[in-house]
Parts: C-alpha cells; structure tokens; sequence
C-alpha cells in the first residue's frame, strides 16, 4: 500500500503535465509536431478509456473472447473511414457542424427536436460512461492506498478523493473546451494533450504486460499452459460454439456503429480533422495502436486468475499483479495510465457533450433570445458560460451515479449501457447519409423508440434492481416474451431488438409523413453530397423576403463587427457581388446559418434566421427543380470554364506555332542572306580575275596562272558550298539514307587522326588518342562519320595554339552509349555563342580566324549526321581549359552480343 | 465484418496454443495485423 497523499501529489503533478501540454500546443498550434497526422490517430484513441486499461482484462478473465469485439468493430471501420468518414467530415466542415447532433438535427433540416433527442440519448449514454471512468478511478485509487474513501453521498462528500479528481477534470475540461465560442474550431492544445495521454497509457500498459508475462512468469507461453490446467481454460479461449459465436458478432456491430457515433469519437474525429493525410494514417494506425494494446490482455487476465484466485475483482489485475509482488512503483505506473485514460475521455467527452446541450437544448429551448445586439462579447461570453456550466452539470451528475452504482458491477457492462443508448443513433445517422426520404419524424419516433427498448430492457434492471429483480447476466434474463430473441444474452438481444424497431420505425414514419421542403433539402445534399458540396449556398433552396441589414445584424451579435465584415467579404467575393447590391436570397440566408452554426448550432442558427425573415413555404416538386437547375447551372458553368481553359491553351499553341513560323522565316531568310553572301564572294573574286585576264592581254604568264588558280579556287569553294547546302538538304529530308554496317569506331578515329597528322606536326600540336575498351563495335556509316570527325578535328586544330596545342580524343563506354571527346587548349566557344554553333552559317562575332575553306556548314552537318545515328552531338559548357566536343552513339547488339565486349 | 466472420470464425475455435497464444486469440491477432499491414500499404500506394 502506498501512502494516500503521495498518490495525490502524483495525480496534481500528472495533471499539470497535461495541462502544460495543453497550453504550449495552445501556443505553438501552428508546430508541426501538433498538427502531425500521428497526433491525430494517437487523439482518437480516446476510444481507450478506463474500460479498456481495466475492463478489457476484466472481461478476459470472466468471459473470455468476448473483450475483443469492443476493439475489432472499429478495426473493420477503420477502411470504410476513406468513403464514409470523409464524407461525413466534408458535410461537417461545410455546414460548421460541431458535434453529432448538430449533424443529425441539420441533415434533417435543422430540426431543433431531432437535435433535442440526440442530446438527450447521448447524455443518457455518456454519464453513465463517465460514472464508470471515475469508479475506475476511485477503486483503482483504493487498491493503490490505504485509502477507505467512502463515495456516498452527504457527510463523506468532502472526503472523497474522487469528488476532487472529477472537479479538477471539470476545469481541466471548462479551461481547455471553452476557449473560443466557436465550438466548430480546432481545440489543438487539448486533443495534443489527448495525443501524448495515447502514447502514456499504451507505454505503461505494455510495460505491465511485459512485466508479468516475462516477470512474474517465464513467458506468455508459460501463462497460457499453466491456465490450461484451469477448469474453465477452454470457456475463456474460444468462442463456446455457434449461439456464442452469434452473440460474438452482434457486440462486434455494436462496438462498428459506436466508433463512429460516440459524441467523444466524433470530436476527435470530424471537428478536429485538419487534412486527408491525417485520415490516411489513422486508417493504419488506429487499429495498429487497438492491437498493441490488446496483445497482452489475456497473459495479464491469466496471469491474475492464476496468482490471485477469483475473489478480486479482475478488473484490477493489473494493479494488483505488480502490488501483490511488492512493486509499488509499477503500481503508482499502472494507476497513473488508467487516470490518463479516464482524463482523455471525461475531459473530451465531457466537452462534447457540453457543447451539445448548449447548442441543441439550452439555447435553443429557452436561451435563444438572452442574446443581446450589439453586445457580441457579453454574448459570446454567455455562450461559453453555458458550456462550462454544462460540463460542471454533467460531471456532477456522474459523480451521483459513480455514488450509487454497485462496486462490484463490472465496468464492461457499463460500457456496454453506453454503447447500446448512442447506437440508437445508428439508423438517422447512416440511413440518413444515404436515402434522401428519411424525415426528421422518422428519425426521432425511430430514436425514441429504440431507447425506450433499451432504457427498459437494460438500463433500468442494470441500475435499479428493485424495478426489476434480476440478474442482468442471467443467460434467461429477458423482459418480455413479446422481445425474447433465444440464444442472445442481453446486451445483444436488447441491441437486436432496439435497432430493429428504429430502423422499421424510421422507414416507415419517414415513408408515411414526408418531411417538409428543408428535410428533403438537406436529405438531397447529404444522400447526394458529391454533387451537393460543390454547390455550396446554391444547394439550399429557400423562399422568402428578408432585410440583409437584419441578418448582418444577427452576425455581429454573435461573432462581432470585425468577423462579420470579413465574412461579407467572402460571401461577396464568391458570388462576384458589390455590398450594395446585396439581396437576401437563399444564398445568403444559407451562409447566415453555416456562419452562426459554430457558435450556436444549426437548429439555433435556424430559429435566429427565422425571427428576421418571413419564409414562404417551398413545395417538394420546387425543391427538386430548384436543386436540378442549380446543378445544372453548376454543371454548365463548369463545362464553360472548361472550354474557355482549352481555348487559352489553344490560343497559346497557336501563339507559339505562329512565332515558330516566325522564327522559321527568319531563318530561311538569313539562311538565304548567308547563302547569297557566301555566293557573292568567289563569284565577285571569279568575275573580277575573268575581267582582269580579258582586259589585259599582254599580262605576264606567271600573274596569269596566279589569277587562273583563284579561278579555280573560288569555283571550287562554290561547288563545295553548293555540295554542302545539297548533302544538309538531304539528310535534314532524309533522302540521304545512311549505309550503316557493324564495325569498330577505333580505326576509322585512327584514319581521320592519322590525315591530320603531318598539318599537327607542321604546327607542333600534340593529338592523342584513348580508349577503355579494346574494340569499339557499333553501327554506323563508315564516309559519313570520318565526315564528322574530321570536322571536329579540323576544328580543334584550327583554334589549338601553335607549339602549345594539345589534342586529347577519348573514347569511353557510358551506359548504352559510347562517348567520343575531342578535347583542345584552344580559347574555347564564347558563352554568349554556345546556344547556335550548330546553326547553319554559324560564324561567332569574337572569330578572328576567318574561315578559308568550308562553308559554315561544318556542325550543322555533324549535327544531321549524328542525329541520323540516333546519337547525340553537343559542347560540354562546364568545360574550361578549351572547348570539348562530345559525340554520343548507342551501342547495338550484335548477333545477340553487346558490343561493349566487341 | 468479413473477415471475422462466424463461419471462419468458427474454424479457429480449437483449443490448440500457437507460440504461446490459444489458437482463437492467435488467428484474430494475426488477421489484426494482417488488416494493419494492408491497409498501410494501400493507403502509401493510394497516396503516391
């Protein structure tokens, strides 16, 4: 036993390391370790409460199997999260939903009472939930000290631990819930604090397992063959046949629905959903974290069975394992991860629901008209005063129950009063997510009535078994013949029989008496939500005349001038309007609502309208019409945006094509400029010599010959350049086809190296030659690749300076290539001149070297000719010391061979 | 739901230990982690 007020300086510690928490998230909410998509699924493991860290061990010890269903119900609903929570969450974030029943109340058209009874079930179910938590607490509190706290009511009040614990989860809750008025906003400090509480309580619930399968006893296996020796071994590890099977797998579908219902799950989940990344890893990763805490249940529930018999209770096996061996510190461990457990959910929990009384009960029941003009502070603060007095109300009145229930109820069949009371939710909730006809009366007779069947077929003889004098867990228990369902026990008979009447009652109440305009509305938007969304205001359709000044004065009264103006401004940038121009059409009477559904909740948004406008009813047939013609009117719109994106695009290709053929002008007339001019030269030399030689014909022999020679000369550099133009022509064409034949690039190399030679040594100018490979097979047309080469040799000596030139040619296998370099010391190519050099006529302006020979089409050739080689020719601009040429040609197989190997 | 579903379910049901888990508890454990591994990988494929 450890000493009380220790135990109680341990828990005032624990609770200002969340509150720190808390605040520095509070703080730092745009960190990315508060936004992380871990710290979300880590938040919706608020799911393990104290039923859990407890229960689940209890339950493996009693009944065997039956603990996992609670945990494999959300493990199947984790996949369908990608369809159906997200659509859930998009209809949550469009409309500003704050809690499920504001959801449930708007999908059927606002309706205040439909939003009334979700409340009201929840509440029925979640403050029994937290009566369990601070049961759990208080026992576990017991078992740890040498406390003898007594909960009962009156003189012992003030001396109970558990009334202090609960008051200061209640401000923990009022302090970190109520920040802002806006109950639709993030509450990031909290549910941080929530994310790192996950990873406390698995820690230590693992190192409890861990402790007594490898501790207490050699190993888990160990556990399990000592068990075996046990009388009921087999009761506990199987399913005891087919009826328990069914039993089995009716508390599984319990456990698929409430996941998605329990006002705590959908806090975390909808309100507080931030991004897809964040529901994409909580589709692994909460059934991960579900697993891990599941592994070692059964060894501890073994392990408590066998070393502390069956006269404790088993919910605290893993309290009093540690305790009983002397571990004190592992005890105070186990205690403070059942306390995280129990804060997370009271705390979220609690908020949920305070925010539901406020938004769906007290302000629209009576509170609605508190709200004063002008006065949005006094007025947003009253909305928070609501809230804090509704989580205050709600923990006290657990705090009652907590006092009254019996010690020695398992915390299991609590949790599971729980679940039965908000699966009533189910049928309004899914059915009205799907089919379009649900009513608000539908859904409430349906509510109703599956709640009545729980209240009096479970809740009742649970709690008070003067009314109903016996045994819950009496395999007969059942309270009517007229709803006896054989082989189920009571916790899924009740569920059966419950969920059958209000799924038969919904359809038929909503079959029998059709909503009105604003239920089909909204049954259209959410059974159609894909379409519906995009459409924004326009999916809601109303009739009616309103003064815009009247609305805007509703906003500012709720959310203030500042946020009001900000808010016009949306509105009227999304529709293109001018403020004076502003008319109150549906449009804006949908926006009004959405804007104060946060801070009030849609059915109180509703009502607040409502006083301002006189509504003209809609009929059915107009809705429908009205719904199509928007949606037709979205759907032109979009196909008009569309087609007016293709006709920029198209306007822009035709922009670029023109400035091509621009461009393409201009080159064939410069090509022909260069031509004339390259023309123009030996024919003016020609026609001049010619003259020259007919004029004078007394002229000396010997000047004769000179100016026959630059005859023949400038014919020949006309023929070359003619020869040139005709050889580019046909392999730009392709007319030239190219005689391509396997054969070694070495030698030809060597050829056009060897025919420089003697001009290399005239100008003492060094040429080497390399090559990592011994043959250089490829394929390739043998004249017009030593064409190539010998241009770019040419070339390489014509700017390698004289005495100091130096040549390097490498040839190396890269890839499926083989790369040829030519290497020289020269200048190199100016920068502002390496993007044309493979033009036709390209003459750089810094050449000083005027050509004698060629004729400017040297690289423009190499270029057609590599190309036609599907090889690649360019200037390595990171080269420095020269200019490098670098020719790239795919190596080919030959006869089956790589040609690397030759 | 599929998965455990009673039929299948009902196979497992053996009073059999695997690696110190009774056989029921081992399969569900084991399709558990199966489910978490799949939809890891779905959802990283899905996301790219």
């Amino acid at each position: 036993m450890i000493d009380k007020s220790i135990i109680l300086l341990i828990i005032l510690l624990y609770l200002g390391f969340l509150f720190y928490i808390a605040f520095w998230a509070e703080k730092n909410k745009r960190a990315k370790v508060v936004n992380s998509p871990y710290a979300y699924a880590l938040s919706l493991a608020v799911y393990c409460s104290a039923w859990t860290y407890y229960g689940s061990v209890g339950v493996a010890a009693r009944n065997g199997v039956d603990f996992l269903t609670i945990y494999l119900g959300p493990v199947i609903a984790s996949p369908l999260w990608i369809y159906l929570l997200r659509k859930i969450i998009r209809l949550s974030k469009v409309y500003n939903v704050s809690s499920i029943a504001d959801f449930i109340s708007l999908r059927y058209g606002n309706n205040r009472s439909v939003g009334a009874w979700v409340t009201i079930i929840c509440a029925l179910s979640i403050i029994p939930y937290i009566a369990l938590q601070l049961k759990a607490v208080s026992e576990s509190f017991k078992l740890i000290t040498t406390s003898s706290d007594n909960a009962i009511m009156g003189e012992y009040l003030l001396t109970d631990t558990t009334f202090y614990i609960a008051l200061l989860l209640a401000i923990f809750a009022a302090f970190y819930g109520t920040l802002r008025y806006d109950a639709s906003q993030q509450k990031r400090g909290l549910f941080f604090a929530v994310s790192v509480e996950s990873v406390i309580k698995l820690v230590i619930f693992l190192i409890v397992g861990i402790y007594v399968s490898f501790y207490l006893f050699d190993s888990p296996a160990s556990i399990v063959k000592t068990m075996q020796k046990n009388s009921n071994y087999k009761e506990l590890t199987t399913l005891n046949g087919l009826e328990a099977g069914i039993n089995w797998y009716f508390t599984l579908a319990l456990s698929f629905v409430a996941i998605f219902l329990l006002p705590r799950q959908f806090q975390a989940g909808v309100v507080e959903y931030q991004n897809k990344a964040q529901l994409h890893n909580a589709i692994w990763l909460f059934p991960l974290y579900l697993l891990l805490f599941n592994i070692f249940v059964i060894f501890i529930a073994y392990a408590g069975i066998l070393s502390l018999g069956r006269n404790v209770n088993p919910d605290y096996f893993s309290i009093l394992l540690p305790l009983e061996n002397g571990n004190g510190l592992l005890s105070i461990l186990v205690f403070l991860g059942g306390f995280s457990a129990v804060i997370s959910m009271v705390v979220v929990s609690t908020l949920a629901l305070s925010t539901m009384l406020s938004n769906n009960l007290i302000i629209p029941y009576g509170f609605i008209s508190i709200f004063q003009k002008n006065q949005h502070d006094r007025n947003q603060q009253l909305i928070k005063n609501i809230r804090r007095f509704s989580i205050f109300g709600l923990i006290a009145i657990a705090y009652i129950l907590y006092a009254y229930v019996d010690p020695q109820t398992s915390l299991f069949s609590i949790g599971l009063v729980s679940f039965l009371l908000i699966a009533q939710l189910a049928p309004s909730f899914f059915i009205g997510l799907f089919w379009n006809r649900g009513s608000a009366l539908g859904a409430k007779v349906g509510m109703i009535g599956g709640a009545v069947v729980v209240v009096f077929n479970y809740l009742l003889p649970f709690f008070d078994q003067n009314i109903y004098p016996i045994d819950p867990s009496d395999q007969d228990w059942q309270i009517s013949a007229l709803i006896k369902f054989g082989f189920l026990d009571p916790v899924n008979g009740t569920f059966f029989w419950s969920i059958l009447i209000n799924s038969f009652a919904f359809a038929v109440f909503s079959l029998i008496r059709k909503g009105n305009y604003r239920e089909r509305n909204y049954g259209e938007v959410f059974a159609n939500s894909t379409n519906a969304i995009p459409m924004k205001e326009d999916a809601f359709v109303w009739k009616g005349e309103a003064n815009v000044d009247d609305i805007l004065n509703i906003w500012e009264r709720f959310i203030g001038k500042q946020r009001a103006k900000k808010a016009l401004r949306v509105f009227t940038k999304r529709y293109e309007l001018q403020d004076e121009k502003l008319v109150a059409d549906a449009r804006f009477i949908n926006f009004s609502e959405k804007l104060l559904t946060g801070a009030v909740g849609s059915a109180s948004a509703k009502i607040l309208i409502g006083n301002v406008v006189k509504e003209k009813p809609v009929t059915l047939v107009e809705v429908l019409k009205i719904l199509e013609e928007n949606k037709e009117a979205l759907a032109n719109n979009k196909q008009l945006t569309q087609q007016s994106r293709e006709l920029i695009q198209l306007t822009a290709q035709l922009k670029d094509a023109n400035a091509e053929l621009k461009q393409q002008d201009k080159q064939k007339d410069d090509f022909l400029n260069a031509v004339a001019h390259e023309l123009k030269t030996p024919i003016t030399s020609i026609q001049a010599s010619s003259e020259v030689l007919q004029d004078d014909e007394d002229m000396p022999d010997e000047i004769k010959e000179q100016f026959l020679k630059n005859i023949i000369f400038d014919t020949q550099r006309i023929a070359n350049l003619i020869n040139d133009i005709l050889d580019l022509e046909k392999l730009a064409s392709g007319r030239r086809k190219l005689e391509l034949t396997d054969q070694d690039l070495r030698p030809a190399i060597d050829k056009v190296v060897n025919s420089f030679k003697a001009l290399a040594d005239k100008k003492e100018v060094s040429i080497s030659v390399s090559a990592d490979n011994d043959k250089i097979m490829t394929k390739f047309d043998h004249d017009k690749m030593l064409q190539v080469f010998t241009n770019l040799l040419s070339n390489a000596l014509k700017f390698s300076p004289e005495k100091e030139g130096e040549i390097r040619i490498a040839i190396r296998s890269v890839s499926e290539k083989w790369q040829v370099t030519f290497s020289d010391n020269g200048k190199g190519v100016p920068k502002e001149d390496q993007p044309y050099i493979f033009d036709k006529f390209y003459q750089s302006a810094g050449q000083s070297l005027k050509k004698e020979e060629g004729s400017g089409f040297g690289l423009a050739i190499c270029r057609q000719i590599i190309k036609l080689h599907q090889g690649d020719i360019r200037l390595d601009d990171q080269y420095e010391q020269g200019a490098r040429f670098i020719v790239e040609l795919p190596k080919y197989k030959l006869n089956g061979k790589d040609t690397t190997r030759g | 739901m599929f998965i455990w579903n009673i039929p299948l379910m009902m196979l497992f049901d053996q009073d059999i230990i695997v690696w110190g888990f009774p056989f029921f508890y081992f399969s569900i454990f084991l399709s558990w982690l199966l489910a978490v591994g799949i939809a890891y990988f779905m959802i990283k494929r899905y996301d790219r």
